[in-house]
């Protein structure tokens, strides 16, 4: 295509708009290139792309956030989002149609300007300053909504961050929780086990002091007996004594007192003591039959005389071995004593031993409580810990998102600050009237010049109408199905690791 | 189309009545400007530019309207996921006090069982005394027996208790007291296991009755847990809606806004002209250039409106209630 052929005031529709845009003539290029530099700090097509995938990324901060306070302003920054989009959708609308107008205008300017008709000329030129003036107002109005959206993401951003230290915080609380559980239930099974012993060695001293008092009471009974019917039992001889005593079958010692063996002593003496009686009978019953036959035979005063002698003496022992059997029933009688000392000595240790061993139990079903108690609460805590991990996951995700959402829409309000100061620039028609006014030559050129900047205009507002047109429906599809609790779940899931590591991979492209 | 105390009515059917009326006398002028002569060109195309302004006025109305339509939709989406948000985190302190409540009431039942175990374990004790008190007594009837000649001796090597072959009356009456001592005994024990068991059943029943307040407890818990799900579900469904409605005024608003812009350029273009009348400079084109574009717009408009606006209508329900929208039938 010829550059005649290319000139501004041949552009009637968008098609031509694009042509003029795509065209590889160098002039032209040069042409746009300046007038973009002169009012376009950012890269116009990256700025409206970064837009289009702004609503993905919010929707996923949305899920991010959800149950927290940050949320809110997340989705004030997606509906106003959505506003915006569709303002700068219709902006964008507009601006190429202004521009194919105001060329228009400036072909039908130039037009007049060539028949020497400026003052005309002039009033094309005005109107267009008024389509301008209209651009300007609406580009200002999107630079206000990109700067509060930009502002807005800066409050979000920062909530969120709040958001995700209280939840942080909120873990490190759990955590100690958990630590000082887990201590604690070391402790109480420890607690449990020590406490189990001390029942078993409390049972233990229970049943040993009722089987002591159980014996000290058979022995304070039998001790009794004895002592009462010592003298039948003399009659019947070591064999009954044998048999009277309860223990006589267990020949151990481990589990006598002094007490029974004092009672063992004493049997045991009875029994000799017995036996020497026994002993001594018998041969006071000899001598008897001796001094009676002597008698009858008329046997010799002497002999009769030493054996009645005899008889005397072993009376004598006879009364001897009987009073040292007293002294032992006597014995008997103060180890009966002593015997039912014992077995309420035995019979309290057995109480005590109960009540203690009680207590323990008491003590002991406390920290089995105790230890149910935290085992649960432990359960309910690491549950607590995934929840919050998983919320500080999401909120991360947020925060990664929420700080790139920042960025687009300071680059989007910078885009709309450009559109603005070109759109400015394209109202000041001061000079052109000063130039038709002294129906100056240079009037068509500057025309020419000025439908140049239009057409920069015109392309600028495709490229960004282009990259809006299918982010309107996509935003639109978000707002119209914002995720629920539940649904939130399974898209951050979906989602986190993706766009975690899109950012990340956009991060280091960056940097 | 009209105002209430509650908000603005945006009503389909009104703004097309009102927007076809404007149309139908853009056309009357328009036809009847080819046959006027120059003074009453004028005068119908400075009538033509107050029918585009009327119109662009009414679209500037409705989108106005529709604006702070959506204003009072975004306060109301943000008001919404502040009190899900509230309700959530409502709900995670319920759950936390439930976990509690579960912790504590496994803790209760905890011991309970222990108490129970161990009650069990003292009838065993109590029927194992008593059964020795049984069994006092029985040798006690021995001993007794055993009064009469020769029956304990007998007895005695029958059953292996040799002791019961002595038959003095003594050593008898001694068995008999120190069976009468073993029941005492016994008697004494399964006092005391008779009072642990008392204590342990008081234990048992005051355990019953703070488990009981629990469980009331983990029940209202598990009622308001149940509210504050059937809340959050009841948010979500508004704050969808809230969206979607949203949606719809959003796409509404920008419709009228292209219409408006559109409608300008057109105001804009009969400005220049009527100037051109002046001037003698009017376009031979002129007409049918003002003709063909109202036309487009007016399709435009019939075909965006039929999408959108016509078959729509913002209902504003009861004071203080968010309004519905629904399609026109």
């Amino acid at each position: 295509m010829a550059l005649q052929s290319i000139s501004p005031l041949s552009v009637v529709t968008t098609e031509n708009l694009q042509l003029l845009a795509n065209s590889s003539e160098p002039l032209v290029q040069k042409q746009i290139k300046a007038i973009e530099t002169l009012f376009y700090n950012v890269d116009v097509t990256k700025a409206m792309n970064d837009l289009s995938n702004v609503g993905t990324l919010l929707a996923t901060a949305y899920a991010g956030t959800k149950n927290h306070p940050s949320c809110a302003k997340v989705v004030d920054i997606l509906a106003n989002y959505q506003t915006l989009i569709k303002n700068s959708s219709a902006a964008t609308t507009m601006f190429v149609g202004g521009s194919l107008e105001a060329i228009k205008m400036h072909k039908k300017a130039h037009d007049k300007a060539s028949e020497k008709k400026y003052s005309l000329a002039i009033k094309f030129i005005a109107q267009c300053a008024t389509i301008a003036k209209s651009m300007e107002n609406a580009s200002e109005e999107l630079v206000k909504e990109s700067a509060l959206l930009c502002d807005q993401s800066k409050e979000a951003l920062i909530a969120a961050i709040s958001d995700e230290q209280v939840s942080t915080n909120d873990r490190k609380r759990i955590h100690e929780e958990i630590n000082k559980l887990k201590a604690q239930e070391a402790s109480l099974q420890s607690k449990i086990t020590d406490l189990g012993n001390q029942v078993k060695e409390e049972r233990e001293k229970e049943k040993t002091a009722a089987k002591k008092a159980d014996r000290a009471q058979t022995y304070a009974l039998v001790t009794g007996i004895i002592s009462t019917v010592l003298s039948p039992i003399t009659l019947l001889g070591t064999a009954a004594v044998k048999l009277l005593n309860p223990f006589s079958n267990e020949g151990t010692h481990t589990q006598q007192t002094s007490s029974s063996i004092m009672f063992n002593k004493l049997l045991a003496q009875i029994q000799t003591r017995n036996e020497e009686l026994v002993k001594i009978g018998e041969e006071i019953d000899l001598k008897k039959i001796q001094l009676e036959q002597e008698k009858l035979n008329g046997g010799d005063q002497t002999k009769i005389k030493t054996i009645e002698s005899e008889i005397q003496t072993l009376n004598i022992k006879k009364e001897s071995r009987t009073k040292l059997l007293k002294e032992c029933e006597l014995a008997l009688q103060k180890l009966q004593a002593s015997f039912e000392k014992e077995q309420n000595v035995y019979l309290k240790r057995e109480e005590e031993a109960a009540l203690k061993r009680a207590v323990i139990q008491k003590e002991e079903r406390e920290a089995n409580a105790d230890l149910k108690k935290s085992v649960v609460l432990l359960e309910g805590l690491n549950e607590g810990d995934d929840e919050l991990s998983k919320s500080i996951a999401s909120l991360e995700v947020a925060v990664k998102t929420l700080g790139k959402v920042k960025t687009v829409f300071e680059n989007v309000r910078l885009f709309w600050k450009g559109v603005e100061a070109q759109c400015q620039s394209l109202s000041n028609i001061e000079v052109l009237k000063l130039l038709g006014d002294d129906e100056d030559d240079d009037f068509s050129s500057e025309i020419v010049n000025a439908a140049w900047n239009w057409c920069v205009l015109g392309q600028i507002c495709i490229k960004s109408s282009s990259a809006i047109a299918g982010v309107d429906k996509k935003v639109d599809d978000i707002m119209k199905n914002l995720p629920s609790a539940s649904e939130t779940k399974q898209l951050i899931q979906q989602a986190a690791q993706q766009i975690k590591l899109q950012i990340e991979l956009g991060d280091n492209k960056e940097g | 189309m009209h105002s209430q105390e509650v908000g603005i009515v945006v009503h389909g059917t009104h703004f097309l009545k009102a927007s076809n009326e404007l149309y139908s006398a853009l056309f009357t002028n328009i036809s009847a400007l080819e046959k006027k002569t120059k003074k009453e060109k004028k005068f119908l195309a400075v009538n033509l530019r107050s029918t585009f302004q009327s119109l662009i006025a009414l679209n500037q109305t409705v989108s106005k309207q529709l604006s702070a339509k959506s204003d009072q939709l975004k306060e109301e989406l943000k008001t919404s996921v502040e009190e899900h948000t509230h309700t959530s985190q409502n709900l995670k302190k319920t759950k936390e006090e439930k976990k509690i409540l579960t912790a504590e009431l496994s803790g209760l039942n905890e011991k309970s069982q222990k108490v129970n175990d161990t009650i069990k374990e003292l009838k065993k004790t109590i029927t194992r005394h008593q059964s020795d008190i049984v069994e006092a007594d029985q040798r006690r009837l021995n001993a007794a027996l055993d009064l009469i000649p020769l029956y304990g001796l007998i007895d005695g090597i029958i059953k292996g208790d040799p002791r019961r072959g002595i038959p003095f009356f003594s050593q008898v009456n001694g068995i008999i007291s120190l069976c009468k001592k073993e029941k005492e005994e016994s008697e004494r024990r399964l006092g005391m296991a008779k009072k642990e068991t008392k204590n342990l059943n008081d234990e048992s029943q005051a355990l019953a009755s703070r488990i009981d307040k629990s469980e009331q407890k983990m029940s209202a818990t598990a009622k308001k847990l149940e509210e504050l799900n059937a809340t959050i579900l009841s948010k979500d469904l508004e704050i969808k809606q809230i969206g979607k409605d949203l949606t719809l005024i959003g796409n509404l608003n920008i419709s009228l806004k292209n219409i408006t812009v559109r409608h300008r350029f057109l105001q804009g273009d009969l400005d220049l002209r009527v100037e051109m009348i002046d001037d003698g400079e009017l376009d031979d084109n002129f007409i049918s250039d003002i003709f063909n574009a109202a036309q487009s717009i007016h399709r435009t408009f019939i075909q965006e409106s039929r999408e959108s606006l016509v078959f729509t209508k913002v209902e504003w329900l009861t004071e203080g209630k968010r309004p519905r929208l629904t399609q026109e039938s």
